[in-house]
């Protein structure tokens, strides 16, 4: 059975639409990210499914239930929210508490004096301490429980909502963003964590993010938005090695993908600024298409006269340690083109040097006028 | 700067402590017109009110003799000035809840609201702008007793008549209900815009944690975020009606028979109507004592508040 099921969904806010009819499954134990530039329309499909806005079209089913008519604490999913939205004035345990409070008691039992008197109500407070305590450990935050949020630093904020959505066991976990009021070390290293919390929580997490490393590196599988639609859904490995859309692999991948204009020859070859490179079968004479490949897969080497397909100028270098980067100014004009090498090689090219540039065979990506995926038919 | 940071250190320090005494000196120097202001506006004339009290000083008089406690001793056994403070405080404790508990319903209905909120807010602000005293006689045609149009509605729905300025039992509370008309609209501009300070994320979380009822909702979000703003309308409410003076003044005087006899219109009384203006001083001391307790009060709640942020 699938863990939540989006059919159709649309959505406008007045003369502006922002979902133009998103499908998606995301399956029970999986945790599938929402990519994409913002204005995309990523976190208003989270908040449809979360119950905070109505879809004008479409439906939502959680667990295989419709939900378009419940109220989102009918839905029974968890929300992290970018700004962690914890209630100020209450301690750290009176946030984690709240969701159970507001199930497992009614409205007079939350009163002061009655919740210290009626059994009942106590045995409910024991149980929600015990389970809020539980949550708490499980975050490391144990030592906090009776500080208010302002006390707290951003990470230790970020653990209190973490630990808030998970305290009553939800079936869908919706994180809007919840990275991305962190410094990016502390970043790196809640990554792994809500990674972790999704292994042990064993339930299906919807990720909201604009950061492609938050995405990649946590997700079963990356959905990446642009413009209220769904261009393409993969696992990351697949997202990046073989997008089917240009606008997925410019958005997918730093530093970006190079692109060059091309037109299809006679003999099959492609004509870019410059030079001259090999096509697939299968392409009409005269077609424009778009040839793109990886910086890591453009090969470069001094330019000694021999026959290269393309040539160009160091334009400038950036060495991150591990990796280094030519900035390459093509001989036939166009935008410069990246290649990622190794520092060894790197430093062995000066700034202003005449190169020959070679994208690696079998490795170079084709998009048509419109920007979709020519596959090689073999 | 930059300059002398560079030089050894034995140098800079007899240059540097120079120059500190230069900026402080300018310091005083452009800060002097307010210090003057101050004093002269604020500080003295309340320290000179103080001395007062303890004098037996007639307005206009050329000498004054200092009588000690005499003042303050004789409005113990002055039973007009008790009835005066007990009215003030009944007339605080009716205008104050009054008007914040409808000043909050008038805000949180228009911030609900989809349509017309400027209107509302506009039509809510109106008696803050307009000048009590004018509307004062405004009101005094309203609650006249034959043709004003307060009793000729209550006679329409099947009640009697009443002589509300003249009523003993009445006349102090007709003029509560001018204070709640003219202080509502001012606590429902200040609690709105505690209400839109309220991030809506807090309302959204509250809504999937199961918090979303209408009356747990506010329990569990609005009211206590709005816990600054409405401490701050409460003590401001408390203070402006302890001032209670424009309507006393215009429609009253104090009577009927001392029913609306306030501690502004009593020292109003006593320092400019019978001159005395010593045993005047002597009730502003106890008015400002009454102002000082509530502004502590607020200090300190604004102190508690202080982990909001």
């Amino acid at each position: 059975m699938s863990g939540v099921s989006i059919r159709g969904v649309t959505k406008a806010f007045g003369q502006t639409r922002v979902l133009h009819g998103v499908s998606l499954d995301v399956g029970p134990r999986e945790f599938l990210t929402l990519l994409g530039p913002s204005g995309c329309g990523k976190s208003t499909l989270l908040r449809i499914i979360a119950g905070l806005e109505q879809a004008d079209e479409g439906s939502i089913a959680l667990g295989g239930q419709r939900v378009d008519s419940l109220l989102p604490r009918q839905r029974d999913v968890a929300m992290v929210f970018q700004s962690y939205a914890l209630y100020p004035y209450m301690t750290v345990a009176e946030n984690i508490g709240l969701p159970l409070l507001m199930r497992r008691t009614r409205p007079w039992q939350r009163l002061p004096l009655i919740r210290r008197l009626h059994p009942q109500s106590r045995a409910a407070s024991g149980s929600i301490e015990s389970d809020v305590r539980r949550a708490a450990a499980a975050l490391q935050i144990e030592s906090y429980l009776d500080r208010k949020p302002a006390q707290l630093s951003g990470g230790q904020r970020q653990r209190v909502a973490l630990a808030r959505a998970m305290v009553r066991d939800p079936r869908v976990f919706l994180m809007d963003e919840p990275l991305s009021n962190l410094d990016a070390k502390l970043r790196v290293a809640a990554r792994a964590e809500i990674a972790d919390l999704h292994r042990r929580a064993g339930v299906a997490f919807i990720y909201v993010t604009h950061d492609q490393a938050e995405a990649m590196t946590m997700s079963d599988r990356v959905a990446l938005m642009m413009g209220g639609e769904i261009l393409q859904i993969a696992p990351p490995g697949q997202i990046y090695e073989d997008p089917a859309d240009l606008r997925v692999a410019e958005f997918i991948g730093s530093p970006k993908i190079n692109t060059l204009a091309g037109v299809v020859r006679t003999d099959g070859g492609i004509d870019v600024p410059g030079g001259v490179l090999s096509g697939t079968p299968g392409l009409s004479q005269g077609d424009a298409v778009s040839v793109a490949f990886r910086p890591e897969h453009l090969q470069v080497e001094p330019d000694n006269g021999a026959s290269g397909v393309l040539r160009g100028i160091v334009r400038h270098l950036e060495n991150l340690g591990s990796d280094f980067y030519l900035y390459i100014e093509p001989s036939g004009g166009g935008e410069r083109l990246i290649a990622r090498t190794t520092p060894d090689i790197g430093q062995s090219v000066a700034l202003g040097a005449p190169l020959v540039l070679r994208p690696a065979p079998g490795r170079v990506l084709l998009f048509d006028r419109v920007g979709r995926r020519i596959r090689s038919r073999p | 700067m930059t300059a002398t940071t560079a030089l050894p250190v034995a140098i800079e320090r007899p240059s540097r402590s120079t120059q500190a005494r230069a900026e402080a000196f300018a310091a005083y120097v452009l800060s002097a017109p307010a210090i003057v202001c101050l004093f002269g506006i604020l500080l003295l004339p309340t320290l000179a009110t103080f001395v007062l009290s303890f004098t037996d000083w007639q307005f206009g008089a050329p000498t004054l003799r200092w009588i000690g406690l005499d003042n303050y001793a004789h409005l113990a056994n002055d039973r007009v000035f008790w009835k005066s403070l007990s009215n003030t405080v009944l007339y605080v404790l009716v205008v104050v809840p009054a008007s914040v508990l409808l000043g909050l319903g008038a805000a949180l209905l228009i911030e609900a609201g989809t349509s017309g909120r400027a209107f509302y807010r506009a039509a809510f602000f109106l008696p803050v702008t307009a000048t009590l005293i004018a509307m004062a006689t405004v009101w005094e045609i309203m609650l006249h007793p034959s043709v004003g149009l307060i009793n000729v509605l209550i006679e329409a729905l099947g009640f009697s008549k009443q002589n509300w300025l003249k009523d003993p039992d009445l006349a102090l509370f007709a003029l509560a209900g001018i204070g709640v008309w003219q202080a509502l609209g001012l606590n429902m501009v200040l609690l709105l815009a505690g209400l839109k300070s309220i991030p809506r994320d807090l309302y959204e979380a509250a809504a999937i944690d199961g918090a979303d009822g209408p009356w747990t909702r506010f329990l569990t979000v609005t009211l206590p975020m709005l816990g600054p703003a409405l401490s701050f309308v409460l003590i401001i409410s408390a203070i402006r009606s302890f001032q209670v003076f424009d309507t006393v003044a215009v429609l009253t005087e104090g009577g009927p028979n001392k029913a609306t006899e306030v501690l502004l219109y009593t020292m109003y009384q006593e320092g400019f109507g019978f001159f005395r203006a010593g045993y005047g001083a002597a009730i502003t001391v106890v008015f400002l004592l009454f102002v000082l307790v509530l502004t502590l009060v607020k200090a300190r709640l604004a102190e508690k508040r202080v982990h909001y942020s």
